[in-house]
């Protein structure tokens, strides 16, 4: 992939893989610096397919692995601090965003991977690294609890 | 609330993200990894050059190693019957303690050179 190649595919994936980092660990600055280093280690692995999909992908995964990383290293994974409504804006933005901060963070990376960028579930754990036939139970499991947390946040 | 309500209500979320647009990024993100790849590339190169003076370095290691092992062996048949009889040593013990010993003093130097300075 070459420099002009590079630009045009980080103009098409940034905001995306941000948003789901963000999604994830819910601290901007922290989404904003594991996708900078996303971006460099996707240029340093070398990998790079004609199929820009394939490519955003493999991104993502490097993102997951630096979350996973982070958390790691920190010794506690971060309760994703949720968001304040503002004043006549309640959107479901605020509601997806508020219910995905009470579930686990693997929960909330399968989630966004198969709704938000409509990964299937054999992408879904090549990128999380688990069995696709897992996917499937724990999908659904983390569907269910989703779906009860906006029900109670709509009531 | 059915699988395409989901995947329409993260949609919206996706989109209302906003993110601060910084173009000079990938050209910084690009410069970082291309100045890494040029670092591996001159590393690897110069470990490549270097490679056939290591493995120089350990032959010549090696054949004076056995070169040392010779002439023990041979200081050690010229003293045989003299010395050796009267310290109740048999010629086979003798040989071997020759031939251990030599890399015992090397290794005992180069251990001494590797932790002498930091003392």
């Amino acid at each position: 992939m070459d420099e002009p190649e590079f630009e045009a595919f980080y103009r098409a994936t940034a905001d995306r893989l941000r948003t789901y980092l963000v999604r994830v660990c819910g601290d901007r600055r922290l989404a904003e610096d594991l996708a900078q280093e996303a971006y460099y280690r996707f240029l340093r692995s070398g990998f790079s397919r004609a199929d820009g999909e394939e490519n955003a992908r493999y991104l993502f995964k490097i993102g997951g692995n630096l979350l996973n990383d982070h958390w790691t290293e920190v010794k506690k994974i971060t309760a994703m601090p949720a968001e304040e409504p503002i004043a006549g804006a309640a959107t479901n933005r605020l509601d997806v965003h508020a219910a995905l901060g009470a579930l686990k963070p693997t929960e909330r990376q399968m989630l966004w991977l198969a709704y938000a960028e409509g990964y299937s579930h054999n992408e879904i754990a090549g990128a999380l690294g688990v069995r696709p036939a897992s996917v499937r139970v724990l999908l659904f499991r983390a569907k269910t609890r989703l779906l009860r947390l906006l029900q109670g946040d709509l009531k | 609330m059915t699988e395409d309500d989901l995947a329409v209500l993260f949609a919206e979320s996706r989109r209302k993200e906003d993110w601060p647009q910084t173009p000079e990024l990938p050209a910084q993100i690009w410069r970082r990894a291309r100045t890494a790849e040029l670092l591996d590339e001159e590393i690897r190169r110069r470990e490549r050059r270097q490679r056939p003076v290591i493995f120089g370095r350990r032959a010549a290691a090696i054949a004076a190693l056995l070169g040392g092992e010779a002439l023990l062996l041979e200081a050690l048949a010229t003293l045989q019957d003299q010395t050796l009889g009267s310290v109740g040593l048999t010629p086979t013990t003798a040989a071997l303690l020759a031939l251990v010993a030599l890399p015992a003093v090397i290794l005992t130097v180069s251990m001494r050179r590797e932790v002498v300075p930091y003392t």
